[in-house]
């Protein structure tokens, strides 16, 4: 059964009366467990608008959006907010709120869930796990783009998702960071088996997806593969020996 | 140096610059260019035949038995298919990293634009939208197929290369060339099928009114 499951999604936005400007039209795209998928779209094309129906954030004006096989639209709405920021995570790259630290700025969403000192040891083993410790004490204006891409990773990740939705997140970052965070979000879907859905407005950021989608138009195209054979690559962030569960261990 | 054209990458130069940098058989050579350059879409047994250009112009020679490589570059499952092929192994000479050397330092300029699908788009009339906007579809769909492709290719070479970051940087550089060339024409693509699905909407809307309106005297 797949994480995320959207079937023949349309969603429009009017524009005066007589006009709609059609953003998805009959959207069909699964995501299994362990699974990077990028979207790859121009601007104002309806990645985030994607993202934002698959997290249950936008009501589709037709077809079905399913979380682990249940349709998002019959849970309440209570239901569907306690999901999204638990088992759904939502990475992007939004500058924060408070201007705190970033060991607090992790921490502070998780308060009311896990309680202070559970919720800053997990946002201490989110930011560890990224590769962004030494970003714990620092600022956010005082870090680098691709530094934030990690925050924002840690902050998505902190509460073990099943599925991480990930909106433009390397859009400003250069060649070699690209490959890196989109490595680290393979890695790290392979290693805890959440589902990863990426919109992305550069085919840099595809490279190391499982699979690809092309949205234009409302309308998305994929042409699906068989699963090939993987690897895991060694990321600094990622715990020693971790495995990727998809596949054999890679270095043998 | 150089014309104001680019060539295409040549199959000669870039086998003989896969053999300066470790010697090896044809099947060694086809593995490692495939690996390198997936890309570029050599045909089969390209590797074959241009070493044997490259030999009967002086660049490669064969080596003895006794100094064959025994370890490539592409791993050790395709050194044990290699040592089982009768293939005879070859090394640069001189006159062939000389060779080499002037082709790596020369310029290089654009390459020409010539595309079919340009002109289908230039000579289609109105009707002919719906089957247009079917073929940019197809093309986006197999560029897809090609950037999934080249990713999965890309995915694998960094794994051999993880414990050399040299290797590792140069082949990022190169992927990302062909990843950008990928990335334009899959956008091109993009635009194109959005464009002509509109105007493929608006002229069937035309042609509904046209034939539900009463005819005028």
């Amino acid at each position: 059964m797949s994480v995320l499951s959207l079937t023949g999604v349309c969603l429009s936005f009017p524009r005066g009366k007589r006009h709609v400007i059609r953003v998805l039209d009959d959207v069909t795209l699964e995501v299994d467990a362990g699974e990077t998928v990028a979207v790859l779209a121009q601007r104002a094309q309806g990645k985030t608008s994607l993202l934002r129906v698959a997290a249950g954030m936008e009501r589709p004006d037709r077809g079905q959006v399913r979380f682990e096989g249940e349709d998002l639209w019959s849970f309440s709405e209570r239901r569907r907010s306690r999901l999204l920021g638990g088992q759904i995570g939502w990475v992007g790259p939004a500058v924060p709120d408070l201007d705190v630290p970033m060991l607090a700025n992790v921490a502070l969403p998780l308060f009311a869930t896990y309680g202070k000192n559970e919720a800053y040891a997990r946002a201490m083993a989110a930011l560890e796990r990224v590769g962004a410790r030494e970003c714990a004490e620092q600022f956010w204006e005082s870090l680098a783009d691709w530094e934030r891409a990690l925050v924002a990773v840690a902050q998505g990740i902190a509460r073990e998702p099943k599925l991480l939705l990930v909106d433009d997140l390397t859009l400003s970052l250069g060649l070699g960071e690209t490959e890196e965070v989109t490595l680290l979000l393979d890695t790290l879907a392979g290693e805890q088996g959440f589902a990863v859905l990426m919109s992305v407005s550069d085919a840099d950021a595809t490279k190391w997806s499982r699979r690809f989608a092309s949205l234009a138009g409302g309308e998305l195209l994929e042409r699906r593969h068989p699963p090939v054979e993987g690897n895991i690559i060694d990321f600094p962030g990622v715990k020693p020996g971790a495995r990727d569960p998809r596949h054999g261990d890679a270095s043998s | 140096m150089g014309g104001t054209t680019a060539q295409p990458l040549s199959a000669g130069e870039a086998v003989l610059g896969l053999v300066i940098e470790q010697p090896g058989n044809s099947y060694q050579l086809e593995q490692r260019l495939e690996g390198r350059f997936g890309s570029a879409q050599f045909s089969h047994a390209t590797a074959y035949h241009a070493l044997k250009r490259l030999a009967k112009q002086g660049l490669i020679r064969p080596m003895d038995a006794s100094s064959s490589p025994t370890q490539s570059a592409a791993g050790a499952d395709a050194n044990a298919e290699a040592a089982e092929l009768p293939a005879t192994a070859y090394e640069a000479t001189q006159a062939g990293i000389v060779h080499f050397r002037r082709w790596l330092l020369a310029s290089t300029a654009t390459p020409p634009v010539r595309e079919e699908l340009q002109a289908k788009i230039a000579f289609c009339g109105p009707e002919d939208l719906s089957r247009m906007v079917e073929i940019v579809r197809d093309a986006e769909l197999a560029c897809a197929v090609q950037l999934q492709d080249l990713n999965e290719r890309m995915r694998r070479q960094r794994l051999l290369d993880r414990d050399d970051a040299w290797r590792r940087l140069t082949g990022m550089i190169v992927t990302a060339g062909d990843v950008a060339w990928w990335d334009a024409r899959i956008k091109w693509l993009q635009t194109l099928r959005q464009y002509l699905q509109r105007e493929g909407q608006r002229y069937a809307a035309e042609q509904r009114q046209a034939s539900s309106s009463p005819p005028r005297d």
